[in-house]
């Protein structure tokens, strides 16, 4: 089945320094793609809502992540060391919007459906942002690693079946 | 038993001038939301000088308590790491911190690894009231059946907490809840956490999350009320909602008390003139930093006899401005991509991998199926019933791992073993995803055991 968000490599921490996307800024994101499991840490990330952009989060470190949609319809699972939050926003640029859809370790589940929860709703083709940094409640850890697995909502497709 | 016995090895240096220490993660395989599963971690200490270690959950949590250990120069010590699950599924890691019970030096990160499923077939079930008048008659309520293909016949215990706001009744079956807003509830935002104690063998516990907005004979046009973004640094009147009376008539508003941001409140009459209709404002002052701001103004109705709360979230934005284009000035890296896998593939006990291989041993009932597109399976269930109608039961705990195959397919074999020789059973086989949801993915099949 084709991918729902756009592959890339997610070695790209590995590049050179010139053309690293580390998941540091807003210019330099990690991309994401489905059915993946993205871990990284958030104490190694960039600084604080007035050079990450949109996050509300002063003084928290943050990882970003960017992805095209296509027939997006995927969820996110988050486990992380610490008081997380993970924010889908349709631009890094903070003067644009409030995040599409997120989720925080404080939340009754851990699991995120991206479709069923964004405002406004995914457009096939646009450039979204995913960034992973802290609870926008008062954190006592705002820093830490996490792991992210993106899963398709799509069903597995059955070819055959037969008790013998 | 762990399903996935594989350890992922992080050097690691708790901190500048800590102890060289090298962490191996363990897996726990598979469990249950709300269990707390176990495996053996390990610490090996590179360094000439013993070291005295405290392992704590990170987050820290009520439910598991932190441990020191010892480990001599040049040694390895195994650590038991409880993986406290709470209300999670699918594929999920605990962390534990790691650092010198001294206080010194940053934590390193030792992890549990494991796949947790829900034993109901909702994995996240909850119950959204939407705009609630306390006033009206009958009083809203909603009903909620939950299901399981784990434990047909499981049923619920009992309510261990739930938003005060609601009343909550377990369903005669004892297989659902009726949840209703309490005529005297307080007001405003309802936002929180049915939580259930149920009697499946492997999971006790399960959350309904609630939404709703709760109002009296006053109702806010909106709340909660998104204050979008904003510039801090300097004084701003927002108009954050109107206040309408639900007869039309005119109606008094007390003391406004703003909470969680520094600013007041006020209120005017709305424009155009309305009866019985009032505009709520909030001013910012400048002295609020940029940030999120999450708040109330906790509105006094001398009328109606309590406060009517509404709640705001916005973000305040600094001057200094957007992106950044350079690492921090204490010099990041970037992060440790995890590039080892963590999971190989094994055989669930009566499993065969490949459909052209050898059928697993044994007489009973042997199960075949092909699929495509399951790259983000987490692995399979089969369920068995002595007749149509059911109960139908799970037989297979693990679950038979997928092999994440795609467009090429995979095929799989499991045989019953323990079918009794002459009876007759009904099967079929439901799909675990890697976020923990759960579906049927065949028709029942009837066989004779032989």
């Amino acid at each position: 089945m084709m991918k729902k968000i756009c592959a890339a490599a997610i070695l790209a921490a590995f590049s050179t320094v010139a053309f690293a996307q580390d998941g540091l800024t807003c210019a330099t994101p990690i991309e994401a793609h489905s059915n993946s499991t993205i871990t990284g840490d958030t104490t190694a990330g960039g600084n604080s809502i007035a050079q990450i952009g949109l996050l509300p989060l002063s003084g928290a470190k943050s990882m970003i992540y960017d992805f095209t949609a296509q027939g997006l319809n995927a969820t996110l699972t988050v486990t992380g060391s610490y008081d997380w939050g993970v924010f889908i926003v349709q631009t890094c640029n903070v003067t644009t919007s409030n995040p599409m859809t997120a989720i925080t370790n404080t939340d009754a589940t851990n699991v995120l459906d991206l479709a069923a929860t964004a405002t406004p709703a995914f457009v096939d083709g646009n450039h979204y942002f995913m960034i992973v940094s802290t609870n926008p409640g008062q954190p006592t850890n705002p820093n830490g690693p996490y792991q992210i697995v993106v899963t398709d909502i799509l069903p597995v497709s059955l070819q055959s079946f037969e008790v013998l | 038993m762990p399903l996935i016995p594989v350890l992922t090895l992080l050097v690691a240096t708790a901190g500048a001038g800590g102890p060289a220490l090298e962490v191996h993660n363990c897996d726990f395989g598979e469990t249950y939301a709300f269990a707390i599963p176990q495996c053996q971690g390990r610490i090996d200490n590179l360094g000439g000088e013993a070291v005295r270690l405290r392992i704590a959950p990170a987050p820290p949590n009520d439910t598991v308590a932190p441990i020191t250990v010892t480990v001599p120069a040049k040694r390895s010590v195994e650590v038991p790491l409880r993986a406290a699950i709470g209300n999670r599924t699918g594929k999920t890691i605990n962390y534990f911190s790691v650092a010198p019970e001294s206080g010194t030096g940053k934590p390193v990160y030792i992890e549990a690894h494991g796949f947790a499923m829900s034993a109901l077939d909702q994995v996240r079930p909850s119950i959204d009231f939407g705009v609630v008048d306390t006033g009206r008659v009958p009083a809203a309520s909603q009903d909620l059946t939950l299901e399981s293909h784990d434990t047909a016949d499981f049923r619920i215990v009992r309510v261990i907490d739930k938003p005060g706001q609601l009343k909550v009744s377990i369903t005669p079956d004892r297989r659902g809840i009726q949840a209703t807003v309490r005529r005297d509830a307080d007001w405003g935002v309802l936002h929180g956490i049915i939580k259930l104690a149920i009697d499946t063998p492997h999971q006790k516990e399960a959350w309904v999350a609630v939404n709703g907005s709760i109002h009296g004979p006053i109702a806010p046009e909106a709340n909660p009320v998104s204050l979008g973004m904003l510039s801090s640094g300097r004084e701003q009147m927002l108009q954050i909602t109107a206040l309408r009376s639900g007869d039309g008539k005119p109606f008094r508003v007390g003391a406004l008390k703003v909470e969680g941001i520094a600013g007041t409140a006020e209120t005017a009459a709305c424009t155009p003139v309305e009866e019985g209709c009032k505009v709520l404002r909030l001013k910012i002052s400048d002295k609020q930093g940029p940030g999120m701001v999450r708040g109330r103004v906790v509105v006094d109705l001398p009328d109606s006899g309590k406060p009517l709360p509404i709640e705001f979230q916005g973000f305040l934005v600094g001057p200094e401005g957007l992106e950044r284009d350079a690492p921090d000035a204490d010099g990041v890296q970037p992060p440790a991509q995890d590039s080892k896998a963590h999971e190989v593939p094994v055989q669930a006990r009566n499993a065969s991998g490949a459909g052209d291989s050898a059928p697993p041993p044994g007489t009973g009932p042997l199960l075949k199926w092909s699929v495509k597109d399951e790259r983000v399976v987490y692995g399979y269930q089969v369920f068995r019933a002595g007749s149509t109608e059911g109960p139908f039961v799970l037989l297979n705990v693990p679950a038979i791992p997928a092999k994440g195959s795609s467009e090429s397919g995979s095929s799989y074999q499991w045989r019953d073993t323990s079918a009794t020789p002459g009876k007759t059973y009904w099967y079929y086989v439901g799909v675990v995803y890697n976020d923990g949801r759960k579906e049927k993915i065949t028709p029942e099949m009837k066989a004779l055991a032989k």
